[in-house]
């Protein structure tokens, strides 16, 4: 099968898989109530693939379509640390939402001036794998009942190929849906293509 | 095919050589509350890893030049590269993309741009590889 035609093809996923509330038995309006009681200022927590860069790419929609301004800043092991920029950014944050995915890359001094640049911003949500500084808005557990309506939602024509992968896929990634999903990239990029 | 976007390439043609002419008609109906019309000219890859785009010419129409519907022509001339390709891990396609601003409905109509005209597939490139290679081991 061609990329662009794999359903798990990475930007697909990320266009069409948007986080549902009712995945951890709660509503929007529980998620943004207990957002106002902790002062929008907040850790979202979850192990690797356990949907929290998925939260926050709904989360983020939300607030942009209620006309928020919002600064979304994504770290991993290989980007470490903020660019110049995007501390530039930073500056005068009062009317900014900021959502900052992975804050545990940060150094330790870097994470420091981070947490002063944006003391006075409108609001501040960093993810994490563990609790940290700020209270826990949610935790997220991974779910192998989320990655089945996940796969059944990307992938309808093909999930009865793919369902009786999915426990052994979900245990030796330990509960990571991400990779599952690209190991159901990778079975269906070794199908032929439809003609 | 979008109720608010039309794209039309000038002879239906929807294959082009690198350094051709791509050229066509847009047309739109708009909420009131759109500011511009943006027509863009770009690439973008899918696939297994992260996607890259890459913007290569755009077009602006304020609103108040549009009115709520309209109907332009357009001409973009294609850059040499990259060439139209798909694999099984990645593939890069061409598209042109009208935008409403601010709302960013949108509607795309994709195309392919290489020397044959049709895109390119690896899989056929590995094969080749493949080939000659045995072949220079068995000569």
């Amino acid at each position: 099968m061609k990329a662009c035609d794999n359903p798990f093809a990475t930007d697909r996923v990320e266009r069409l898989l948007r986080y549902k509330p009712d995945w951890i038995e709660t509503d929007w309006a529980s998620i943004e109530d207990r957002w106002s009681k902790l002062n929008r200022r907040v850790t979202l927590t979850g192990r690797h693939g356990s949907g929290k860069t998925t939260f926050l790419d709904t989360w983020q929609e939300r607030l942009t379509s209620k006309h928020q301004h919002v600064i979304r800043i994504f770290l991993n092991r290989e980007t470490r640390s903020l660019t110049s920029h995007q501390w530039e950014a930073l500056n005068n944050p009062a009317d900014k939402i900021i959502l900052l995915d992975g804050e545990e890359q940060l150094d330790w001094s870097d994470r420091r001036k981070f947490y002063r640049e944006t003391r006075t911003a409108a609001g501040l949500l960093v993810t994490r794998h563990k609790k940290g500084k700020l209270p826990t808005l949610l935790h997220l557990e991974p779910d192998i009942n989320i990655l089945d309506l996940c796969v059944q939602h990307l992938a309808p024509a093909h999930y009865s190929r793919l369902a009786p992968y999915l426990p052994t896929w979900w245990r030796q990634s330990s509960g990571n849906i991400r990779q599952v999903l690209l190991n159901c990239y990778d079975i269906l990029a070794d199908t032929p293509s439809e003609p | 095919m979008s109720e608010t976007f039309t794209i039309h390439f000038d002879e239906g043609k929807t294959e082009f050589r690198p350094g051709e002419t791509i050229s066509g008609t847009i047309t739109w109906y708009t909420p009131p509350s759109a500011e511009s019309i943006v027509l863009r000219l770009y690439w973008f890859t899918s696939g297994r890893g992260t996607q890259d785009i890459g913007v290569v010419q755009k077009r602006t129409w304020p609103a108040s030049f549009t009115g709520s519907a309209g109907c332009e022509r357009f001409a973009f001339v294609l850059p040499d590269e990259p060439y139209s390709f798909s694999g099984t891990y990645i593939s890069l396609t061409w598209a042109l993309k009208i935008i409403a601003l601010p709302n960013e409905e949108s509607f795309k109509k994709d195309f392919v741009v290489s020397p044959t005209g049709k895109e390119i597939g690896l899989d056929n490139i590995r094969n080749a590889v493949n080939v000659s290679w045995y072949q220079k081991i068995w000569e």
